[in-house]
């Protein structure tokens, strides 16, 4: 078994890795444009399921954020919409009820969560739960 | 009763055409969700099977367009005026295309003005009665964009 070898491998993948994302985001996008961000959002990831409810309906999650090493500030996500990107609930929106660092617990006006699963991806953006574009 | 029943059936038809768009009318709608910053609309537009070629950049998957390319897309619609310049659409049955210049004007966020062509290109899938969006290409005749974008890899 050669470790040095291996480490540098996995070095040199982790390097090429990171600098194919690096590239993405450069140069993906409609970006040969740059704007301003229309509303602040993070991305993230789910990292558990909440406790189910009575009725066994889920309407919390854990999650980290994708692309950053902070956790979400306490709260910071109340009212924002949340719009799940992968899995089974594809394209559904949530408005988010409050957050700790690492879980985010959704309001029941847009239904319970189930069918999400862990590493299925979403996105929490600054939209008031009022907006036109709420759906 | 026969009255209620037709008024009924007549609503939900209605209906149902508002929702069943042709495939040009699909890709407006998609351009009105990015800049009506409705992500779940614009997300409910495109098939699952979805992969995007951006400028030289590869999506291949709806949740990796979704999760770093949209967010992107829409600041952009957002802040810019899209003027459909031509478009041509064509294919059959449940496979469809798509072809749209649009001029595309606004200023950056240093205060540049942005005055472009985007060209885009949408193949489109029948999913029921709606029409789903499979594969988006973009482009830009902008030369300062494509030399940052071409240049290493053209020969000095």
């Amino acid at each position: 078994m050669n470790f040095p070898g291996t480490i540098r491998r996995v070095r040199r993948s982790l390097v090429a890795g990171f600098l194919f994302f690096c590239s993405t985001l450069a140069l993906a996008g409609h970006d040969n444009i740059e704007v301003d961000p229309a509303l602040k959002r993070y991305a993230g990831q789910i990292t558990g399921l909440g406790e189910p409810d009575a009725k066994g309906d889920i309407y919390s999650f854990r999650a980290k954020r994708i692309r950053a090493d902070m956790e979400f500030a306490a709260d910071e996500l109340r009212g924002w919409r949340l719009t799940i990107l992968a899995g089974k609930r594809f394209a559904n929106v949530f408005e988010v009820r409050g957050n700790t660092g690492d879980e985010i617990i959704v309001t029941p006006a847009k239904g319970p969560l189930n069918g999400i699963a862990v590493k299925d991806v979403f996105v929490v953006e600054n939209i008031p739960a009022d907006s036109a574009a709420m759906r | 009763m026969r009255l209620a029943l037709a008024v009924l059936l007549a609503g939900y038809a209605a209906a149902a055409l508002a929702q069943a768009r042709t495939p040009s009318e699909t890709v407006d709608a998609f351009h009105a969700a990015l800049r009506a910053e409705d992500t779940a609309g614009a997300l409910s537009l495109l098939d699952r099977g979805l992969v995007v070629y951006e400028f030289g950049v590869v999506d291949p998957t709806v949740e990796a367009y979704g999760l770093r390319h949209l967010p992107f897309d829409m600041d952009v619609a957002v802040a810019t005026q899209w003027k459909l310049e031509s478009r041509r659409a064509g294919g059959e049955g449940g496979e469809r295309w798509v072809l749209s210049t649009y001029k595309v004007t606004g200023k950056q966020s240093d205060g540049t003005p942005i005055d472009q062509t985007t060209l885009e290109t949408v193949i489109l899938r029948r999913s029921g009665e709606q029409f789903r969006i499979v594969h988006f290409h973009w482009s830009t005749n902008d030369p300062a964009y494509q030399a940052r974008a071409q240049g290493a890899r053209l020969p000095r």
